[in-house]
């Protein structure tokens, strides 16, 4: 923990702290998760290597997550869209999945992990994928079709509020406000 | 995000080479049109001049990357810099103020209760279970604070005194009444030295716990004057009005987020997709929990929608029995309860009768019936409720609800009729069994207020009670955890019969969990009064309770199959009351209310519609009335033969009536005029501000701006503006002619004109001899023109032979400085996708032209 702590630097610690939402001890146990991921080599430089998908996934808080592969798209700068994270990118997801972050940063995020195809609106197919995603790929646990359907058109007749057949995000945004439990439940801890 | 990214580089020409790469990166992969609202949004906000910690704040709390915020946050700092030169102080000092509470947030985490534990166990079992952990925790620091507070006025205090040996106050009422001496005996057996601390007797009655040890001590020097009743009683009074307090700031916190968040029924699909997936799930098999859990809901859901249209189509017959079936549930659920209540009562006096009766275990026993007569009646009456639940076929909602009422009257009432019991036992009122078997009891009523020769401190035995009930509570706990709970996992883990499987793990219920805390602390309340120890033994209590329950959570448990709403939850089992909240729609602008008043509007619509045609029709009426009178006029002229027939047929008209209820009604008064009344009076009344509407008003747009797309608007903005042009044109028109048949200018200029004309003749006059002089000078201007048309045009013909050969390739189109979004030297790769744009648009031009 010692050399992770002098690695990291005192400058960037407290540039981190300053630009995310968590604590010391929350960086410096974050960058220790991370670093066990990276080969030994890659170790030295830190923010120039990426961690691909299938290894930041092998952590046990996304292993089981079943929005897994949309959280490490959603925050992934990479251009070549694969989903792989540097450690910064690693510090933004935990931030965004803190204790202390806000509502409104919270549901932006959910919002961008729930659009599938990322065009900007919740239409009927993400919400599809979304709604299979919370009940699990397995038959006995797959709505019917026509459940589907009517489950659908149910969730666009509360929250589309301009009826243009989507929901955009700051329809979003009202739904999820209305829910104080959102900001507990959307909440990954290392 | 592209543009407000760029218009960000275009500010920092100075940005290092690395950094201007990771944006140049950053703003190619998020050209999603989408989220660029929201971030020049914030963009624009932070542009506004604010504080440091203002600003860091918001950086931190917008969705961008972790690059993007750092370019903005270094020219943020460089810009806080230049501002504050020299060090101002408030610049420091609201520096080190926001270094000093993240320091001390950081120590508070570090030292409050269970923190670790509680985020664990938030992030395993999600945060409805968490909820009730962080009540415990609340509820274990409340008792704390209590005994310190009745440990700091009383018990040091008396303690003191004791020992110092001051003299007592003066008493008052009879010498009788105030003996009291319990057993100070020599030895014990150490079995019943066990049974004594059980039953609060013994060593424990004449000891600082209860009521009775303490001295009516008051301490008169000359600098100080302590006296410890007063000192009991304020402290009491205090300790409520503390408690008090502390429930209704929890409870407000609580209400507020369910006032704001208004009704939970509203958009119940889209919160179960939105926001019911729990992040902090960990592990495949509490992920598949979850995932059934969701499917499960949805499917209720959707199931219950289905059953209500199908209620709706119920007969008479299938309601009447389902109706009747259930009052009759009702009152068996009722019966249970009374009889429950009076087994308690039962109990109670029993085991106060056998008290001094016999001795040993028994004596524990009987000591400990009220308390295992209440536990049991709270453990078997819900588990019978839930099987009335089945047969009443409520909705599910309903069932919850109603089952949690149920069960808060039964524990809370239940303790009430323990007190009472106790209250007819102690006064010999209410007893009168009791009375007519032993006479002299009577006696000693009349004699002190209460029951002596039983009770020798009433106070003390009401304690006692109290304390039982707590020790009870947590030894049951102990056992079920024990007994109950370990085996239970075990046989469901290792053997694999169908019975097993069916039982399945135990389920954490944060619902009866949370309301055996309730309990355990209005036993509290209760007794603190009696027993001043009781908030330290209730302390060490919870802290026992939340060690059990989270290794039970954590080694027995599975999530809930049905999870519970915290926040909601807290307050609600504070209130100790039903959770009316979710039941209330707290804002007007809901769905039933905007479907009445557009049914309202299409009604009014109608009306009218209906009087116009009243109108039309009774003119056309009119009409045809004045038609025939003069048809009939000119058939009297023209020949008496026609006559008898014409009134025949007027009679016959008179006569024949097709509909009778409209001609009815509209003889009923003058309908448009008492409209018209009645419009005028609401104007008025609204005016005055006495009939005030909710809403938009009548006729006036449905959906109010901020609902509407922009699409929408738009179109509306440009039918309005149609609309509004007709009219407007018409109406000036018409104002002009007006004006200016009446204005003297035109007068005026009608006798300038005149002038005008005269003085026009002369200067053509003048014209034309010149132009005789100078005819060349035009030809040669024409000519001139020619010529620079010709060359413009062939410059331009020139142009698009260059474009076609290429030759035109190195040459560049010299750019207006402000056009350009960006320093191209930066983004060298979005300044060439630029050129050719505007490359592209260049030819489209030349080409068109």
């Amino acid at each position: 923990m010692g050399t992770t702590a002098s690695q990291l630097g005192k400058d960037s610690l407290s540039e981190y702290q300053e630009l995310t939402f968590l604590t010391k001890q929350e960086i410096l146990l974050a960058h220790k998760r991370f670093t066990e991921l990276q080969n030994r080599d890659e170790r030295n430089h830190l923010n120039a290597t990426r961690v691909p998908m299938e290894k930041i996934l092998t952590l046990p808080e996304l292993k089981s997550n079943p929005f897994r592969k949309r959280i490490c798209h959603v925050f992934s700068t990479s251009e070549a869209k694969d989903g792989s994270l540097t450690f910064e990118d690693f510090l933004d997801l935990l931030s965004a999945f803190s204790d202390s972050a806000t509502l409104e940063i919270k549901s932006h995020y959910a919002f961008r992990i729930f659009d599938f195809d990322d065009d900007g609106t919740l239409d009927c197919g993400d919400l599809e994928k979304l709604v299979n995603c919370l009940t699990g790929e397995t038959d006995d646990t797959r709505l019917t079709s026509e459940e589907m359907r009517q489950l659908i058109s149910n969730i666009l007749e509360e929250s589309d509020i301009d009826k243009d057949g989507t929901v955009n995000l700051s329809e979003f945004q009202h739904v999820i406000s209305r829910s104080p439990d959102f900001v507990s439940s959307f909440k990954i801890v290392l | 995000m592209a543009s407000g990214q760029q218009r960000q580089g275009s500010g920092n020409g100075y940005l290092t080479d690395q950094e201007s790469l990771r944006l140049r990166r950053v703003s190619s992969r998020m050209s999603s049109p989408i989220y660029h609202d929201v971030n020049r949004s914030t963009s624009s906000a932070e542009e506004d001049d604010k504080g440091g910690s203002e600003l860091n704040r918001e950086l931190r709390s917008t969705p961008w990357h972790m690059a993007q915020k750092r370019t903005k946050w270094l020219e943020q700092q460089k810009q806080v810099r230049a501002q504050f030169s020299g060090g101002s102080w408030k610049h420091k000092r609201t520096k080190y103020v926001r270094q000093f509470k993240s320091n001390v947030r950081e120590l508070l985490y570090f030292f409050s209760l269970w923190g670790k534990s509680l985020q664990k166990i938030g992030g395993n079992f999600g945060g409805g279970v968490q909820s009730y952990f962080f009540f415990l925790r609340f509820l274990v620091v409340l008792n704390f604070v209590s005994f310190l507070l009745i440990g700091g006025f009383v018990l040091i205090p008396s303690i003191v005194f004791r020992s110092e040996g001051s003299n007592l106050a003066r008493n008052t009422g009879e010498e009788e009444c105030l003996k009291y001496n319990p057993n100070p005996e020599g030895l014990v057996v150490f079995y019943e030295f066990f049974l004594h601390l059980l039953s609060g007797t013994g060593f424990m009655e004449y000891s600082y716990m209860f009521y009775g040890y303490y001295n009516n001590t008051m301490v008169e020097d000359r600098s100080l004057s302590y006296n410890i009743p007063l000192a009991y009683l304020f402290t009491a009074v205090f300790y409520f009005a503390f408690c008090l307090i502390c429930i209704i700031v929890r409870m407000g916190k609580a209400a507020r987020v369910a006032v704001t968040t208004g009704g939970s029924d509203v958009s119940n699909y889209s919160r179960i997709v939105f926001t019911g997936w729990d992040y902090g799930c960990l592990g495949s098999k509490a992920t598949n929990l979850k995932q059934r859990n969701i499917y499960y809901r949805l499917q209720v859901d959707l199931e219950e929608e289905r059953l209500k249209m199908h209620a709706a189509s119920l007969t008479l017959c299938n309601k009447v029995t389902l109706y009747s079936l259930r009052v009759l549930m009702f009152f068996v659920a009722v019966g249970l309860i009374v009889a429950t209540f009076f087994a308690i009562a039962t109990a109670t006096t029993f085991s106060q009768e056998q008290n001094s009766n016999v001795q040993g275990m028994l004596a524990l026993f009987y000591e400990y019936l009220p308390s295992i007569v209440i536990t049991a009646g709270n453990f078997l009456v819900p588990l019978l409720c839930d099987q009335l639940a089945l047969i009443e076929k409520y909705s599910p909602s309903a069932t919850v609800v109603l089952a949690l009422l149920r069960a808060v009257i039964l524990r809370l009432v239940s303790l009430a009729i323990l007190l009472y019991t106790l209250w007819g036992q102690i006064t010999c009122h209410g007893n009168t069994y009791y009375r007519n078997i032993t006479e002299s009891n009577t006696t000693d009523c009349d004699l002190c207020q209460y029951n002596h020769s039983a009770y020798p401190c009433w106070e003390t035995n009401v304690g006692q009670e109290m304390y039982k009930l707590t020790l009870f509570d947590l030894l049951v706990n102990i056992a079920i955890l024990v007994l109950v709970e370990f085996p239970r996992r075990m046989v469901v883990d290792n053997w694999s019969c169908k019975l097993s499987q069916w039982v399945g793990r135990q389920e954490f219920g944060v619902p009866s969990n949370v309301l055996g805390l309730v309990y355990g602390q209005t036993v509290v309340w209760t007794g603190a009064l009696f027993c001043p120890l009781l908030p330290l033994i209730n302390t060490v209590k919870f802290v026992i309770i939340f060690y059990c329950k989270k290794i039970t959570l954590f080694n027995n448990c599975r999530p809930a199959l049905r999870t519970f709403r915290s926040t909601t939850s807290t307050f609600f089992f504070l209130a100790a009351t039903m959770n009316i909240l979710p039941k209330k729609s707290w804002h007007v602008r809901n769905k039933d209310n905007v479907a009445r008043v557009r049914r309202d509007e299409a009604q009014a619509a109608e009306e009218e519609r209906e009087a116009k045609r009243r109108v039309e029709r009774a003119e056309q009426e009119a009409r045809t009335e004045y038609l025939r009178r003069k048809a009939r006029a000119a058939l009297q002229s023209a020949g008496v033969k026609g006559d008898d027939d014409g009134e025949q047929s007027g009679a016959s008209l008179e006569h024949l009536n097709l509909f009778p209820l409209e001609d009815s009604s509209e003889k009923k008064g003058n309908e448009e005029y008492l409209r018209e009344k009645k419009e005028e009076k609401e104007k008025q009344e609204r005016a005055i501000g006495l009939l005030v509407s909710l809403g938009p008003q009548p006729g006036s747009e449905v959906t109010p701006w901020y609902m509407k797309s922009s699409a929408e608007q738009e179109e509306e903005r440009k039918e309005k503006e149609k609309r509004k042009g007709i009219s407007e044109e018409e109406k000036e028109k018409k104002d002009r002619r007006l004006k200016d048949s009446l204005d003297p200018l035109k007068d005026m200029k009608k006798a300038m004109g005149v002038y005008e004309r005269r003085e026009q003749k002369k200067k053509e006059k003048r014209n034309k001899e010149e132009k005789k002089s100078t005819g060349e000078s035009s030809i040669e201007r024409l000519r001139a023109e020619r010529l620079q048309r010709e060359v413009e045009e062939r410059r331009r013909a020139q142009a698009v032979l260059d474009q076609r050969s290429g030759k035109r390739k190195g040459a560049h189109r010299e750019m207006d400085e402000r056009e350009r979004p960006y320093n191209s030297a930066f983004f060298p790769e979005l300044a060439r996708k630029r050129q050719r744009r505007d490359r592209e648009s260049w030819r489209d031009e030349i080409l068109k032209s």
